[in-house]
């Protein structure tokens, strides 16, 4: 017999909150391993649009989509009518699970001391129980890349899915690309600028010394890299080891136009396969990024031009580098403030500023995932693929839209994130008399 | 004729006479310049004229004067005489500020009453302050400024929101409180937060200024009555700061009020209005912005122009669809209006005198107004006459007039030219040579005070307000400099950094500081260019994003 | 940094000219760029935005509606209306118009935010030092903001009087001001005020109060103290009288004129709104306790939010509430913020705004404002009316704007679709009719990129090291 449960709408929420309320904290091994969405529109990004779709999950995966899909029996049914399928959306920069509350301390594990840190992996300073996680993933958002900041070398970032028990069973990829920012005249990358310097070459000499610094570190890393065997070991080095043999990429998280020359040519010296991020001004190098097949994450587009920019410069960047050819994915950059959740919103941004929608989606599920080598898992709606997915009732870049349920490994989340909570708990407090 | 004996003796007996009057002239302070070429100022230029000195004063001027016995003769033939110039925005011989930070704010417990218990007047906060007393030039300090052709200077502190009453200097080598030309020319006020307390911050000050203005109106009215009728009437407090307020406010003493751009204008004319001061702006270097404001009152306008990126209206071209060449040349127009100033006020028919603005380019950037449109003649009017009137000397000083106090220069040529030479400056009669400058140096014309070194000299005390996208902050900053390279720190409400990587590159300074905020540490790079005692540039906040800053230091 | 690139511009098409009845055909001359100036657009005599679909916010959406606007105000709105002859006509058709967004949480165009110092800075206005050619100001025009409120910053518990401009881009300072807009003052409470956030500078005695408690014994005292010179005053003026009556009486003495207290006096007389920034929900009820126990109503509740916890409550009290759309966890009193916050306070019938408190929010409010739709299902018109009506109202100048009313300031924003759909935004935005910011003649992305393909680069910086 076929259980159906049949959860339009806010219904879906209040009953699900309302599980959540009565249940204990989730046990994975007592609900459900299969689920089928059915006469839902399905997007799977990579192809055509499947209207009165089916989607069957199982056993964490997508077992199959598509129009004829038949649902099997015993499986647990959600009703798709009038509801939309997409492929959860991947966040390629933010500090998941690094940071709580901005003003404590106590809780931020986004900056190590020192310039150069490339052993640290940012992985196993992941809160799982993060209350940023929950929040993130109930507006589709179930994959992120998560990095630390600060210095020079800032160590591997982790691609993690938002949910697990431990670190590692949120790890998709652990140590998915080594971080680096490269130095810039005037200071370190910041997101975006007030009024900005007048372009003058002041601080060269300091900016310069950065940069034979890093040269130099770089070169001895690749030096110890090359030596089978030595005699003290240097975990540092040995850190850089994967990057410098091209088996991860590097992430620059830089701004400006001369720090992307910068990474450039540093990129031709250690045959690093390099990927942008921030990178505000990589429309001056489109077609430069483009022939040489360089992905650029950008964003956050919430952040004001710096300089002479105009003021729309921040939000069509990404329409440019896409229309030349850039293949491109969107980072929040999220510190901690919300907004991990917004990934589909500044997406929308870009999209009023001359990026197509449809790479813009693609901007933010499929693209990351081959930039980050788990394309064949991740990304798009297809049999095969890892259940990582959200079902809405509408465009999840259109502000209005309401997510109905997350898919995260095939498994349905509760609404357990504390503001659908705290909504509910005080929504229903009684009239004070 | 043959040398008669009768002959001989005549001619022996005058050469006896010359030789005492020879004598008597080189023991006095009596002086004939001849044959010099005189621009009055306000009486027209005499070609070849003489002009008599004697105790200090200008005895005679004019095509034909009789050259007395006891007078030492000078021969200015292919020299010009111009009267001393005037510096009305110097701090010289002032003592150093003490540094930021410390003192404490509201009392605890309680918050209704913050009344500010004053010990002793807090710096930038002292209406009463009497700059006349603490004058003490050294030789060094006033030498490079009197080479240029600077006789006096109107010192009057430069931060701060009531600096006290300014003092008109001469630049002799032995000047002090004795020889004051004028001791309380006006009340100065400015716009810089106090330390140590409210008011910090803009805000602060004008409201400030505006309660104490009202408390002096109070005060003169208490004051007055209890004049007339004491008994029965409680007396009026006796506050130092305020009784020195109650004059300005009836506009019995002048109030100079420091304002660069048209908003600082625009604030200090409110200022005027609410409270009737008979106000004089010092600075105005936005002027043109604000004609109609400035109409009526003589004005002081500085000539240390400020950079296009620093003057109202530049963020407007982030605005605006480009032209062709935008940046260089709206920058190149930007200055050339900048420049422009004094010669659009002019236009407008504003009288006012020139001033350096704390500029060590005073005269070079005069010619470049010039340059820009004002008239030579009405420069040298504002340098000289105008500036004399303004601080209420007029009648003594500020044209070659007899009975005049002497001060004068002697140059080569107009001393507004390019290649002009001063070769001698009199202050009060007292002759100072000024020797050529050195060979190796070509001394872009008028011996501008000082040579620049390679490497701007940054050390000192600077207070900087940074402008993020947070909002305005007030820093104060120290500087030690060591070659090219400086230290020092920044202190502010979020704490005190270290500062580190300082590096000079001409008038071009970097450094950073490494603030820790909220558990993060947060790397701020800043990027300045300094101009005498101005700073100004960019910051690169971390993940706040980036900011800009001015910077002034106290001399 | 963006390297100085010489390149040529025409104006591009769709300018329009004043007083045509039709667009005039594009300029292509190369105008020279004013410099440190900004041309102002003319006055709107007679303008009309035709074929639009407006979203009024006080009435509904009229599809194929025209607005016609005198003298700098709306004259008529409506389907079917007649175009004047000799009418300026902005052609709606495709386009969406809604009234200009305000924003009434800003510290934008001050150089001056936060005198710091004391407890209580009633005295200190930011209308003495605002700044009109901030960059800020003409990117929110961009982003369809037309009026602002700017407030003194969260440093005290009292804090200075506000002052509410619109973006008049290009004219000088005291144009922006908003005339009619009344007086303000902002108040703050919780973690700013208490400065534990931030460290001590070395040396320096902490400032009172440092707690909640601290908080309301300050507000209780100033509040005391100003009805006790209100006293003195009034006893002031009655001794004048006495005199004039009684020559013989001793001539009384005025008390101090003492600014700070002027303020709050008028705050209890009703004259000055209060716009109080607080999170918590225990120190809103006491705030709303102090106002209630000294007879005045608090305009607005800023940022508020755990408003949601106390809604009714806050609506009791008749006072707004401005806040975030979703931003939160920055700070602890900010740890139980949700994004349902606007919607569950709008439910119980408070009047809520969305505010931005950022230049950077300020560009994007739209999207901001339909966060309250997707959290807690708010309508569409209140969706709206939080960034235009509501917001109007907390800054006591909705009989002038915030809404697509005949009889009102033209304020308005036009869009290229729905201001909540993905992919819109701001075509241009006027201010009391007139056009203050114009996509065709901004300076964008798009136009640079075509301009500099046109003309090679003069500077190029060479990459590897610098």
């Amino acid at each position: 017999m076929i259980r159906r449960i049949v959860l339009p709408g806010v219904v879906a929420m209040a009953a699900g909150a309302q599980l959540a309320a009565q249940a204990p904290p989730a046990q994975p091994s007592s609900r459900p391993t299969a689920y089928a969405i059915t006469n839902a529109t399905i997007v799977p990004v990579v192809g055509a649009r499947i209207t009165n779709g089916t989607v069957v999950i199982r056993n964490g995966r997508i077992e199959a989509a598509g129009a004829g899909v038949a649902t099997p029996a015993g499986i647990t049914v959600i009703d798709g009518r009038g509801l939309f399928v997409y492929p959860g959306l991947i966040d390629s920069g933010d500090r998941m699970g690094l940071t709580e509350i901005g003003s404590v301390p106590g809780g931020q594990d986004t900056q190590e001391l020192g310039q150069f840190n490339p052993q640290n992996d940012v992985i196993t300073a992941v809160n799982p129980s993060s209350v940023h996680i929950p929040v993130t993933r109930a507006n589709g958002v179930t994959s992120a890349i998560t990095s630390a900041q600060g210095g020079m070398i800032q160590g591997t970032a982790a691609l993690i899915d938002l949910a697990g028990w431990t670190p590692d069973e949120m790890a998709t990829k652990g140590r998915v690309a080594m971080v680096m920012t490269y130095p810039r005249v005037g200071g370190g990358g910041g997101r975006g600028g007030f009024r900005g310097g007048q372009g003058q070459p002041d601080g060269a000499e300091a900016q310069n010394r950065q940069v034979q610094e890093l040269y130099g570190y770089l070169r001895n890393a690749k030096a110890y890299n090359e030596r089978a065997n030595p005699a003290i070991k240097n975990l540092a080095f040995e850190a850089l080891g994967p990057a410098l043999k091209g088996e991860v990429p590097v992430i620059f998280d830089v701004q400006t136009e001369a720090q992307i020359r910068g990474v450039l040519a540093l990129a031709d010296t250690f045959k690093l396969r390099v990927v942008l991020r921030g990178a505000t001004e990589a429309w001056m190098l489109a077609d430069t990024l483009a022939a040489r097949k360089i992905p650029v994450v950008v964003g956050p587009l919430t952040s004001v031009p710096s300089g002479d920019a105009p003021y729309d410069a921040v939000y069509a960047n990404p329409g440019v580098l896409a229309k030349a050819g850039v293949q491109i994915a969107f980072q929040t950059d999220d510190g901690g403030e919300g907004d991990a959740r917004n990934l589909p919103y500044n997406a929308a941004l870009a999209t009023a500023y001359g990026l197509d929608p449809e790479e813009a989606l693609r901007a933010i599920t499929i693209n990351p995932a081959r930039i980050w080598g788990v394309a064949d898992r991740l990304g798009s709606i297809e049999a095969g693929k890892v259940a990582n997915l959200f079902v809405t009732n509408g465009d999840p870049l259109d502000v209005r839209t309401q997510v109905k349920h997350v898919f995260i490994r095939g498994q349905l989340m509760d609404w357990d994130d504390r503001h659908t909570q705290e909504y509910q708990k005080w929504r229903a407090r009684p009239k004070p008399q | 004729m043959r040398l008669t004996p009768a002959v001989r003796a005549l001619v022996l007996a005058s050469a006896l006479l010359s030789h005492t009057a020879a004598s008597l002239a080189a023991q006095s302070d009596t002086w004939a310049l001849t044959n010099a070429r005189i621009q009055t100022v306000t009486r027209g230029v005499i070609e070849k004229g003489t002009i008599l000195i004697r105790k200090g004063l200008i005895e005679a001027v004019g095509p034909t004067v009789t050259v007395p016995a006891d007078a030492r003769v000078i021969d200015l033939a292919g020299k010009t005489v111009t009267p001393g110039i005037f510096d009305l925005t110097s701090s010289l011989g002032l003592p150093a500020a003490p540094t930021p930070g410390g003192g404490g704010g509201a009392p605890a417990g309680g918050g209704g009453q913050q009344a500010q218990a004053a010990t002793a007047p807090r710096p930038g906060l002292s209406p009463e302050r009497q700059i006349a007393a603490e004058i003490r030039l050294t030789s060094a300090e006033v030498k490079p400024l009197r080479d240029a052709g600077i006789t006096a200077v109107l010192v009057s502190p430069t931060r701060g929101l009531f600096r006290g009453m300014s003092a008109l200097v001469p630049l002799r080598d032995d000047a002090d409180a004795g020889s004051v030309i004028k001791s309380q020319v006006a009340e100065h006020i400015g716009y810089q937060g106090a330390q140590g307390g409210y008011p910090g911050t803009l805000l602060g000050v004008i409201a400030y200024q505006r309660q104490a203005l009202f408390d002096a109106q109070r005060q003169g009215v208490l004051q007055d009555r209890y004049k007339s009728n004491p008994r029965g009437m409680e007396r009026p407090e006796n506050d130092p700061g305020l009784d020195a307020l109650v004059p300005v406010v009836r506009g019995q003493v002048p109030a100079f009020i420091e304002a660069g751009n048209e908003n600082e204008i625009r604030r200090a004319v409110r200022l005027a209005k609410e409270f009737n001061l008979k106000m004089t702006i010092v600075g105005a270097t936005e002027g043109w912005q604000a004609v109609d404001a400035l109409a009526g009152r003589p004005t002081i306008v500085s000539v240390n122009f400020p950079a296009p990126a620093a003057v109202t209206g530049w963020s407007y071209r982030l605005s605006q669809r480009r032209g062709p060449g935008d940046s260089a040349t709206s920058a190149r127009a930007a200055q050339r209006i900048i420049e422009g100033n004094a010669a659009a006020l002019n236009t407008a028919g504003v009288k006012f005198a020139l001033a350096s603005g704390g500029s060590r380019d005073f005269l070079p950037n005069v010619r470049k107004a010039v340059a820009a449109g004002l008239p030579a003649s009405v420069a040298l009017e504002a340098l000289t006459i105008r500036a004399a009137e303004i601080t209420g000397v007029g009648e003594m000083l500020g044209s070659i007039e007899a009975g005049k106090i002497a001060n004068l220069v002697v140059s080569s040529t107009d001393l507004l030219s390019d290649s002009a030479r001063v070769s001698a400056v009199f202050v009060d009669g007292i002759r100072y040579e000024v020797a050529p400058p050195p060979p190796a140096r070509t001394g872009g014309g008028g011996g501008a005070a000082g040579s620049a070194a390679p490497a701007a000299q940054v050390a000192g005390a600077w207070t900087m307000t940074l402008t993020s996208p947070q909002g305005p902050l007030e820093v104060a900053m120290t500087l030690v400099q060591n070659g090219t390279s400086f230290t020092g720190t920044m202190t502010s409400s979020v704490g005190s950094q270290e500062i580190s990587d300082g590096q000079i590159n001409g008038r071009n300074l970097t450094w950073s500081a490494t603030l820790q905020m909220g558990g993060q540490s947060i790397t701020l790079n800043y990027r300045g260019e300094v101009d005498g005692n101005r700073m100004s540039g960019s910051a690169e906040l971390g993940s706040f994003g980036s900011a800009t800053f001015t910077a002034e230091r106290k001399p | 940094m963006m390297r100085t690139a010489l390149f040529a511009l025409p104006l591009a098409a769709g300018v329009l000219a004043a007083q045509t009845p039709t667009p005039a055909p594009a300029d292509t001359s190369r105008r020279p760029l004013p410099v440190l100036k900004v041309d102002i657009p003319p006055a709107a005599t007679l303008v009309a935005i035709t074929n639009a679909t407006i979203l009024t916010a006080s009435h509904g959406t009229i599809e194929n509606g025209t607005i016609l606007i005198r003298n700098g105000k709306i004259a008529a709105v409506g389907k079917d209306l007649a175009v004047p002859a000799g009418a300026q006509v902005i052609d709606g058709k495709g386009k969406f118009v809604m009234p200009g967004i305000i924003d009434a949480h800003s510290h934008s165009a001050a150089e001056s935010i936060n005198e710091g110092s004391l407890s209580n800075t009633a005295m200190v206005r930011i209308e003495d030092v605002l700044r009109e050619d901030a960059i800020g100001l003409y990117r929110s025009l961009a982003g369809g903001v037309t009026t602002l409120n700017v407030l003194h910053g969260s440093a005290n518990t009292v804090g200075g009087q506000n002052a509410v401009v619109k973006l008049r881009w290009g004219l000088p300072v005291d144009s922006l001001l908003f005339a009619g807009a009344p007086p303000g003052i902002k108040f703050a409470l919780g973690e700013n005020v208490r400065q534990t956030n931030v460290p001590q500078t070395p040396g320096r005695t902490p400032r009172y109060p440092r707690t909640r408690m601290g908080q309301e014994e300050l507000l209780r005292e100033v509040f005391t103290r100003a009805q006790e010179y209100q006293a003195e005053w009034k006893a002031y003026e009655a001794a004048k009288t006495q005199r004039r009556k009684d020559a013989k009486m001793a001539e009384p003495i005025p008390p101090k004129r003492d600014l700070q207290l002027d303020a709050m006096v008028e705050i209890l007389e009703g004259k000055r709104l209060v716009h109080a920034h607080s999170y918590r929900s225990d120190e809103i009820l006491m705030l709303l306790k102090v106002a209630k126990d000294f007879n005045f109503r608090i305009a607005s509740l800023q940022h508020v939010l755990e408003g949601y916890k106390i809604a009714d409550e806050i609506a009791a009290a008749g006072t707004g509430a401005s806040t975030f759309a979703d931003n939160w966890a920055y700070k602890l009193e900010a740890f139980d913020a949700i994004p349902f916050n606007a919607a569950l306070m709008a439910e119980r019938g408070v009047k809520v705004s969305i505010n931005s408190d950022s230049d950077e929010r300020a560009r994007r409010l739209y999207q901001e404002a339909a966060k309250a739709m997707k959290y807690g299902g708010a309508s569409e018109e209140e969706a709206i009316r939080m960034i235009t009506l509501n917001a109007a109202w907390q800054l006591g100048v909705d009989k002038l704007t915030g809404s697509i009313d005949v009889g009102k300031d033209a304020d308005i924003a036009i869009f290229n679709g729905h201001p909540f759909a993905p992919a819109s935004r701001v075509e241009m935005t006027l201010i009391d009719g007139r056009v203050f910011f114009d996509r065709n003649k901004a300076p964008t992305l798009e136009a640079l990129i075509e301009a500099m393909k046109r003309r090679p680069r003069a500077n190029t910086t060479s990459g590897g090291p610098q």
